[in-house]
């Protein structure tokens, strides 16, 4: 996490319906928002490998997680 | 200079009378004067250069005074100083300070040289009053001693006789100093000597821990020992003292040899081991401290901010003024250390994925096709036929063609050859030219070359050859410049019998079609070659070539195919060409078409008819006939727009009629051809304009049809047409052409049946329209579609005349035509931009505890995709109640809040505290950043 996410700025304007901008000091939240989700994400997803007593995370792990997570981070 | 321990009154003072001006009675005043200036300054000067005599007074006096005091007091010998300081400890010392003046005992000095310096500083002021208290205390015991120490502490801060010493001293006993002068201050303020012993016990303390640990040590040793408590006080004060210190420094390491012989000459009372020591130390570690002090890393803890910076300007300072001075260094230092912290690189190295891709395929199958055709050529080349020389010829021109679309031709006349090795030597160099008719006028040279040798050939190849030369001369007559090729194909056409015959047919239909004039003999001639179903459909397309390109001519040799072809692929060829021939001529297709429709009555003849009206309405159509022949094939190539479409046409019938017999095999090179055709339609409708839509379209029908309509008759020709559309359009992705070509087909094909020819014609151009504008509807609404039906187009044709072409053709064609295509895709599909991937799997393992397995990543991606596009559209919303056109923080910590990161509990500024680097921190939160920054930077 030392680099900053590169594309924030992009990703929100390319997703969005209408012509939006996003300033500046608010796309340094918008990490804060990513990080935490992918805190959550990743915290859910190792449990998960855990349940099935695997070291790594698998790809399935993450997938029956994200379904969850997304839910969750709906707001 | 001094022996640490030893900090005897006695001592002190000598250093004061070293460092400052002798204060003695004598330089009262002078040091007085000096002192406001210049506490350490004027003190070292003076001290210095009246060192020799007044301090030689002073030693005797000390002498004495240590004498009397060991006498007199009772105070432990610490150190040998200790008594010194004892003596000096005397009451009548402190009562009169002018009275000791001299000083008899170095306590005495020192008092006098405290009381009588002005006061220039409040720290001076502080270190005079607890020196006085000391020397007053000193006379008790050891506590005065310390307490001398401790004033000798202060006493070097003013005298900075010994930069060294005082440093040490400073530095050792700053924490005790701290206490010391606070006791020592009320001392005075109280009373001399009621206090004295507690500060004096405080002192001891101290100073006997100080003493014991600064006996032979760097007084810089001790102050590690000290408090930190203790020593925070000590930066202070040594901001003062540095300060002045640096100065006094500077001047001592220029006498330092004098300072030195003065320490020298002052230990020769008792103290003369604090002298000794000083002067070993002073010597020694001068320099030491001297650096130190300059660098302003005399401390010994972390204080890391201050910077010794002015101390000149220290010297002067009042307290506050250095305190601000010292904040103003810890912030610059901090502010440095800020940098440092956070001085991340913003590194983008992520490096955005691509996305291009997609149409690789068809430059793969364009490479293949070529290299097929190589082979087919080869294969060619290899049957030493009469033909051969022609299949040189053709090769050549095959591979010209071939790099375009010709592999796809290629393919097909590969897949021509293999069948039909008989016929190979003349059926291959037809394959091949059909599969390179990707410059149609090549072909048709060919063919027309090949006309003239394969008509040799075909004479050997009898049967379907002679068909074959008739068509192929015919073709020859017809194709001018490419007549060549026209013959070739044509030659080819006789020697493909079978199925290869129907494909060849096809080709050479479509050869002879898309060079046009050449095109039209072309494919006559393959139709011819190939015989029974083969002949048929070539003389059909030889027909329609003809017609096409000429339309006088190719309604001779139309007809004339059509007499060859007398089985289902004949009649479908005769229906194409006649179909061909309508197209271009009108009147002339008329016969023709009538013709080929006669011929063409079994299965797909009338589909044939339909079709080969359809291609010869449509100069575009030629894709129709490439897919039905060599769709493969003759996608790739261009110029053969109009008999592909035609050649598709009879292909397509072809296809029908072969439906039983290749269909299988056919279909996949159909498609292939139908591919091929319909970017080589495509690439005609580029020089016929916009008829070519309509080819597309009929490959499109032709494509699905491929698989429905393969039994009916009608749907023969839908499905060749389809099937070869359908090829060409999958090739090309334009699916949506298939529905479209479909419908047309059928419609046309419904109506040609019946025999109205320019009916037929005028269907097949309202089936065009139709198929345009449903095409273009059908078709991608981007501009890219709008490529792509052109090259559906060509696709069409292509694919029409050669089901069987080589897929590689087929291949070769798309291959080309997505070049083409590509860019613009490219261009218009940027708006996929993802996190990149480095930084996601970093940060996904740096949160994962365990090892992540690379796999991970798309799954994540995807889910980051989902989740920023819920962001994203929360955030706009948000910012649309606000009626703000940008999203600002608050939008962003409301999500926060709605996500439950962020409670009443949980400020904001604790998240971003914990998960931004510094730079953003300090957008965000303008005293986020370290130290004690009295004006925080403003947001934004």
């Amino acid at each position: 996490m030392l680099k900053k996410a590169p594309n924030l700025k992009k990703i929100v304007k390319s997703k969005t319906k209408s012509n939006i901008n996003v300033r500046l000091t608010s796309e340094a939240m918008l990490e804060i928002i990513t990080m935490l989700f992918l805190k959550n994400l990743a915290k859910e997803a190792t449990a998960k490998s855990f349940e099935e007593k695997s070291a790594t995370i698998k790809p399935r792990h993450v997938r029956a997680v994200t379904k969850k997570m997304l839910k969750k981070a709906r707001g | 200079m001094e022996p640490t321990g030893d900090l005897s009154a006695r001592v002190l003072v000598e250093q004061i009378l070293s460092t400052e001006p002798p204060m003695t009675p004598v330089t009262r005043s002078v040091s007085r004067q000096q002192n406001p200036s210049s506490i350490y300054r004027t003190r070292l000067s003076v001290k210095k250069a009246d060192a020799q005599t007044p301090q030689n007074i002073l030693r005797r006096s000390l002498k004495h005074k240590m004498r009397e005091s060991i006498s007199k007091t009772n105070l432990p010998p610490a150190s040998k100083g200790r008594t010194v300081s004892l003596g000096l400890g005397n009451p009548n010392t402190r009562a009169s300070s002018s009275m000791l003046l001299e000083g008899d005992t170095p306590r005495h000095i020192l008092m006098n040289i405290l009381q009588t310096e002005p006061i220039k500083s409040p720290v001076i002021h502080e270190g005079a009053a607890p020196v006085e208290s000391q020397s007053s205390s000193a006379d008790h015991s050891i506590a005065t001693n310390s307490s001398i120490e401790l004033s000798g502490l202060d006493l070097p801060d003013l005298t900075f006789g010994n930069a060294r010493s005082v440093a040490k001293r400073l530095s050792r006993k700053r924490p005790r100093r701290t206490v010391n002068v606070s006791t020592f201050i009320k001392k005075l303020r109280k009373g001399e000597g009621e206090n004295e012993e507690d500060s004096a016990q405080e002192d001891l303390s101290l100073s006997s821990s100080s003493t014991t640990s600064f006996s032979l040590k760097t007084p810089f040793e001790n102050v590690q020992t000290d408090k930190k408590g203790l020593r925070r006080r000590v930066s202070q004060r040594r901001k003062t003292t540095k300060e002045g210190f640096g100065d006094a420094v500077n001047r001592m390491l220029l006498d330092h040899e004098t300072s030195s012989l003065i320490q020298g000459e002052q230990g020769l009372c008792e103290s003369t081991l604090a002298q000794d020591f000083s002067p070993k130390l002073s010597n020694l570690k001068k320099q030491e401290l001297i650096n130190e002090i300059i660098h302003s890393n005399t401390a010994r803890y972390d204080t890391g901010d201050v910077p010794v910076g002015d101390f000149a300007v220290l010297e002067t300072q009042d307290q506050s003024t250095v305190m601000a001075s010292a904040i103003r260094s810890v912030m610059s230092i901090g502010a440095q250390t800020q940098p440092d912290g956070k001085g991340e690189v913003m590194q983008v190295s992520e490096c955005q994925e691509e996305k291009n891709t997609t149409d690789c395929e068809a430059e793969l199958e364009t490479p293949e096709s070529e290299e097929e055709d190589d082979k087919g050529e080869r294969e060619e080349k290899a049957a030493v036929n009469p033909q051969t020389e022609e299949v040189v010829v053709t090769p050549s021109v095959e591979e010209d063609n071939m790099e375009e679309k010709s592999l796809v031709y290629s393919q097909t006349k590969a897949d021509a050859a293999t069948p039909t090795e008989d016929e190979n030597a003349t059926t291959t160099p037809e394959d091949e030219y059909h599969i390179e008719d990707d410059k149609v006028a090549l072909v048709d040279s060919q063919t027309e070359e090949d006309a003239t040798t394969p008509p040799e050939d075909e004479d050997n190849m009898e049967e379907e050859e002679m068909v074959m030369v008739d068509s192929q001369t015919k073709d020859d007559s017809t194709t001018p410049s490419e007549g060549e090729d026209a013959t070739s194909p044509p030659e080819e056409e006789d020697n493909m019998e079978e199925e290869e015959m129907a494909l060849v047919d096809s080709q050479t239909e479509e050869d002879a079609t898309t060079p046009e004039d050449e095109d039209a003999t072309t494919p006559p001639e393959d139709e011819d070659n190939m015989e029974e179903e083969e002949m048929a459909v070539v003389n059909s397309q030889t027909e329609e070539d003809s017609t096409t390109p000429s339309e006088g001519e190719d309604a001779t040799t139309p007809p004339e195919e059509q007499d060859n072809m007398e089985e289902e692929e004949m009649a479908v060829v005769d229906s194409q060409t006649e179909e061909d021939s309508t197209t271009p001529s009108e009147g002339e297709d008329a016969t023709t078409p009538p013709e080929e429709q006669d011929n063409m009555e079994e299965e797909g003849m009338a589909v044939v008819d339909s079709q080969t009206e359809e291609d010869a309405a449509t100069p575009s159509n030629e894709d129709a006939t490439t897919p039905s022949e060599g769709e493969d094939n003759m996608e790739e190539e261009e110029g053969t727009k109009l008999p592909t479409e035609d050649s598709a046409a009879v292909p397509s019938e072809e296809e029908n009629a072969l439906a039983a017999r290749s269909q299988s095999k056919g279909k996949t090179d159909e498609e292939q051809e139908l591919n091929q055709y319909i970017e080589h339609i495509d690439r005609q409708a580029h020089r016929f304009g916009g008829t070519f839509i309509i080819p597309v379209g009929e490959d499109d029908t032709t494509e699905p049809g491929l698989s429905e309509q393969d039994v009916a008759g009608k749907n023969s020709l839908r499905d060749s047409h389809s099937s070869i559309k359908v090829d060409s359009s999958d090739l090309e992705s334009s699916g949506p052409h298939a529905p479209h070509p479909d419908s047309d087909p059928d419609e046309s094909e419904a109506p040609p049946v019946e025999g109205a020819v320019p009916h037929e014609q005028d269907e097949w151009e309202e089936y065009d329209d139709e198929e345009e504008n449903k095409e273009i509807p059908m078709k991608t609404p981007a501009f890219v579609r709008e490529k792509r039906t052109f090259q559906m187009a060509y696709q069409v044709s292509p694919t029409a005349f050669n089901p069987q072409t080589s897929s590689n053709k087929s291949e070769a064609v798309p291959s080309v035509k997505p070049k083409r295509v590509r860019k613009p895709k490219s261009a218009t599909v940027k708006n996929e931009v993802g996190l990149p991937k480095n930084y996601l799997m970093g940060v996904f393992r740096h949160f994962a505890k365990t090892k992540v397995s690379p796999d991970v990543y798309p799954v994540l991606k995807e889910t980051m995709d989902k989740f920023f596009d819920r962001m994203a559209e929360d955030l706009e919303t948000f910012a649309l109640h606000a009626k703000r056109k940008t999203i600002e923080v608050e939008d962003v910590v409301l999500l926060l809040r709605r996500q439950g990161h962020v409670n009443d509990k949980v400020p904001v500024e604790v998240l971003i505290e914990k998960y931004l680097r510094m730079d953003q921190r300090r957008l965000l939160i303008p005293v986020a950043t370290s130290g004690n920054i009295v004006i925080p930077k403003m947001k934004r």
